[in-house]
């Protein structure tokens, strides 16, 4: 079963007097569990393809489905909740909140689940269990500050998983670290990938790392290239 | 009766209230919204802290400015006011053979301001003097005040030296008390004597001569002029009888309302419409005694009088004329004149048993005139020239008063028991009536009702002006605090757009980022507001440790002792916290509303 498909989707971005076209009529489909990739150079139109599948950002042409359902019509409410509840976010530069500890960053978007009603046990436990999973069991009471590269990667793949989405979207996950971190970091995204059964699709322009995706797709001038 | 004034308080404090526990729910339902805008008042440290010191200055300034004007309102209303005019005042101007003011019935006005005037903490007889005074070598103008034994003045007064009851012990000399700085100036201490000369209420000079039995400190400079005596003693030196005041002064317990003390001194004067002077009493002619009722007419002061009597009356013998012309003439209708076999020309006594005396008065007058029975009053009815009245009606009012309906054809040409001086705005205008009256050749009483907003109103111009200047002050400070939590939010906003971005991203609606930036904000606004509420009080506490030794300055008025008077009351600093509090609330909500407002994509996409 397809949890995204693209139909045709355009984005374009009024830029002064003229109209910049960042992605032009892409269709994709990504089934429950894959481990996908896109690449293309900078400025391809890889990060605004990814806002788009992970409802940040409107498409201005085609359809977006998660699940089957189209959300372009989505109210901004509906939209977020549907992140909230479906997607986690893994950013090239981690964007933890730097006044929250490692823990607080991680139960950070339990908490905002208001609807969910889980117990203040249930999210410390799910955030306890999710750090020890990425190996943080002795920095949960740390602020960002306080960590390494990789340390806070670690993190905010925490923070993505925590809410058990049906969709991780990682924007040049491993940008901003060494390589041997870089690695490290898939492997466990990878991992994750298979005991949650959670769907990945990263971006990267790094060829090394296509290694662990199981579809890549190629990006070019806004155009899917194959 | 619902007052006004205090529904508008009342609203103003439930919403304060209201808004407060508003904020409270809402930090308990938004827990991490609120916790992280309580850690973020830790990022960016030097400008919140420069903001919070802002606000707390901004908070000092409040507090300080609106205890001084409580305090100057305070002094003016509780401390000046109330002993100079209280904050309602009646009085009497009456002209019978010579001017006069004096209110005759006191018992009679006090009645009637008990049942019309609201939330009355006392009513005080006026009974003072100016007074030419001589002490040691020295000499100088005391208003000497006559206050009754037990008077609350006396309780509220702590003395230097000396003691109140001495007061009211027999001594060779009658004993006063005065302020520290009127015996300075008139270089006396306690045990000394003071001659005093001053005028009685009939004009009389009258001359006496007072023992100091205490010394109070002054608190103002107001009270420097003043000294006091046992009211009996003082009644007795300026000829006043026990049922007699200068004027009538009500302390009220709201003298901060103008609405309401102004209200009621209309209230007040709609209770005063006068009745018509009548007297039940007796006309003599030889052994013959008929009791009747007595009423006058004023035929020489109102002169639309005659031609009304003219119309109404139908002599039987006499002419309107000869009664008119006559200052002790009387007519009487028919049947009492066949009692009393009397005819024009025969001369009758009037008597009648006084209010306030135990001897009958009594009057020589002449028939002038005999007139059917008039509709509406008694069959046997006498109406006397108004100058009859004049000579006994206002110096002994009658035990027993004649009445007659108001709506009778006659009414308007009877003389009253008193004229009624149309109520006043202002001072000017309460002048101005006044000096008119000097003017006006008129006869009778004229009851005057004032508020200390006519009377006073020079001292209130003060007061308003000064809290005029301390409100564009707050005006100013308010508009700082804006433009100062605006700026910083601003900034903050710009720096943390990826981070508002982020929370997009996450989940985080819309107003759940709003309530993080407002918090903080809130956050700040509240401690600031309550280290600035301690600052405040720490400010007047070392303000009011300063002397101000400025004799003959008016500002010198609004100090107490020489220092500085602040009177800080929990309605002013709470209604300045709220205040606080919520145009920063409102401020944050309007400015945070961009950044709630802002796309996760483009903020996620923001570069500094």
């Amino acid at each position: 079963m397809n949890v995204i498909e693209l139909e045709k989707v355009e984005k374009d971005y009024p830029l002064g007097a003229t109209t910049v076209h960042a992605v032009r009529g892409v269709d994709l489909a990504i089934k429950e569990g894959d481990f996908i990739s896109i690449v293309g150079p900078s400025g391809s139109g890889k990060t605004t393809l990814l806002n788009i599948i992970g409802c940040i950002d409107h498409a201005t042409g085609g359809a977006v489905r998660i699940h089957g359902e189209d959300v372009t019509t989505y109210s901004d409410k509906k939209l977020t909740d549907l992140r909230l509840h479906t997607i986690g976010f893994i950013f090239q530069t981690f964007n933890l909140i730097p006044v929250l500890t490692t823990l607080e960053n991680v139960e950070f978007p339990l908490l905002l689940m208001k609807k969910a009603n889980l117990s203040k046990k249930e999210i410390r436990d799910r955030a306890v269990k999710l750090l020890e999973e990425v190996g943080l069991n002795d920095q949960m009471n740390q602020r960002p500050f306080e960590l390494s590269g990789g340390q806070r990667q670690r993190v905010a793949i925490a923070r993505a998983l925590v809410t058990k989405p049906a969709i991780v979207l990682a924007d040049e996950p491993t940008a901003n670290l060494d390589s041997d971190t870089g690695e490290k970091i898939l492997t466990l995204m990878k991992e994750l990938n298979v005991i949650e059964k959670t769907t990945f699709i990263f971006s990267t322009h790094d060829p090394d790392i296509l290694k662990y995706a199981n579809g890549v797709v190629k990006i070019k001038d806004g155009l899917r290239v194959s | 009766m619902i007052n006004t004034d205090n529904i508008f308080e009342i609203i103003i404090f439930l919403g304060m209230f209201g808004f407060l526990g508003f904020l409270v729910v809402k930090a308990l339902m938004s827990r991490m919204a609120v916790r992280i805008g309580f850690r973020n008042l830790t990022r960016q440290f030097r400008r919140n802290l420069m903001l919070g010191v802002c606000i707390a200055i901004g908070m000092v300034v409040l507090v300080v400015t609106t205890s001084f004007t409580n305090g100057m309102s305070d002094i003016l209303f509780n401390k000046m006011i109330v002993y100079m005019s209280g904050h309602l005042r009646v009085d009497n101007k009456e002209y019978t053979s010579r001017r006069i003011d004096v209110i005759r019935d006191v018992p009679k006005i006090k009645q009637k301001i008990m049942e019309t005037v609201e939330g009355i903490d006392r009513v005080e007889e006026e009974v003072g003097a100016f007074t030419r005074s001589f002490g040691n070598g020295k000499s100088g103008l005391l208003m000497l005040v006559g206050l009754p034994e037990g008077s609350s003045f006396y309780e509220d007064t702590d003395l230097e030296e000396g003691s109140v009851s001495d007061i009211f012990k027999p001594d060779t000399f009658p004993g006063m008390v005065l302020y520290k700085g009127a015996a300075k100036d008139l270089n006396v201490k306690l045990n000394d004597t003071v001659k005093l000369q001053f005028e009685t209420i009939y004009g009389q000079k009258q001359v006496a001569q007072l023992k100091v039995v205490g010394i109070i400190p002054s608190e103002n400079m107001f009270m420097d002029m003043a000294g006091f005596t046992d009211s009996k003693v003082l009644r007795e030196y300026l000829n006043m009888r026990p049922q007699e005041a200068i004027g009538l002064n009500v302390v009220t317990k709201f003298p901060d309302s103008p609405a309401r003390v102004i209200a009621s001194a209309n209230a007040l004067y709609t209770a005063l419409v006068p009745e018509a002077a009548g007297i039940k009493g007796d006309l003599v002619k030889g052994s013959t005694n008929i009791s009747t009722d007595i009423f006058a007419f004023e035929v020489s002061t109102n002169k639309d009088a005659p031609a009304l009597l003219s119309e109404k009356l139908q002599f039987i013998s006499g002419r309107l004329d000869d009664f008119t012309s006559t200052k002790n003439g009387i007519l009487l209708t028919e049947p009492l004149a066949k009692k009393l076999k009397a005819s024009s020309g025969t001369r009758l006594s009037l008597s009648y048993q006084p209010k306030f005396d135990t001897d009958m008065v009594s009057s020589e007058v002449i028939v002038t005139g005999i007139v059917s029975p008039v509709e509406g009053f008694a069959e046997e009815t006498a109406f006397a020239n108004e100058e009859v009245f004049y000579k006994v009606f206002f110096w002994n009012l009658p035990k027993e008063p004649a009445v007659v309906s108001h709506d009778n054809a006659l009414f308007s040409a009877l003389l009253p028991e008193w004229d009624r001086l149309p109520r006043t705005p202002d001072s000017t205008s309460s002048m101005k009536k006044m000096l008119n009256l000097n003017k006006e050749n008129w006869k009778g009483t004229r009851l005057d009702v004032s508020s200390m907003y006519e009377t006073a109103s020079a001292v209130i111009d003060i007061e308003r002006g000064l809290n005029i200047v301390s409100f564009i002050a707050v005006l100013i400070l308010f508009f700082v605090i804006l433009i100062g939590v605006v700026n910083t939010m601003r900034m903050s906003i710009r720096e943390r757009t990826r981070e508002i971005g982020t929370n997009r991203a996450i989940g985080m609606q819309r107003h759940d980022v709003r309530t993080v930036f407002v918090f903080e904000v809130v956050f700040l606004a509240f401690f600031a507001c309550v280290v600035g509420v301690l600052l405040g009080f720490a400010v007047m506490w070392l303000l009011s440790l300063a002397t101000f030794d400025i004799p003959g300055n008016m500002f010198s008025m609004f100090l107490v002792k020489k220092h500085l008077y602040f009177l800080p009351t929990f309605k002013a600093v709470f209604f300045t916290f709220g205040v606080i509090m919520m145009i920063s609330y409102f401020i944050a909500f309007r400015t945070a509303r961009h950044a709630a407002n802002l796309r996760a994509a483009d903020a996620l996409r923001h570069y500094e």
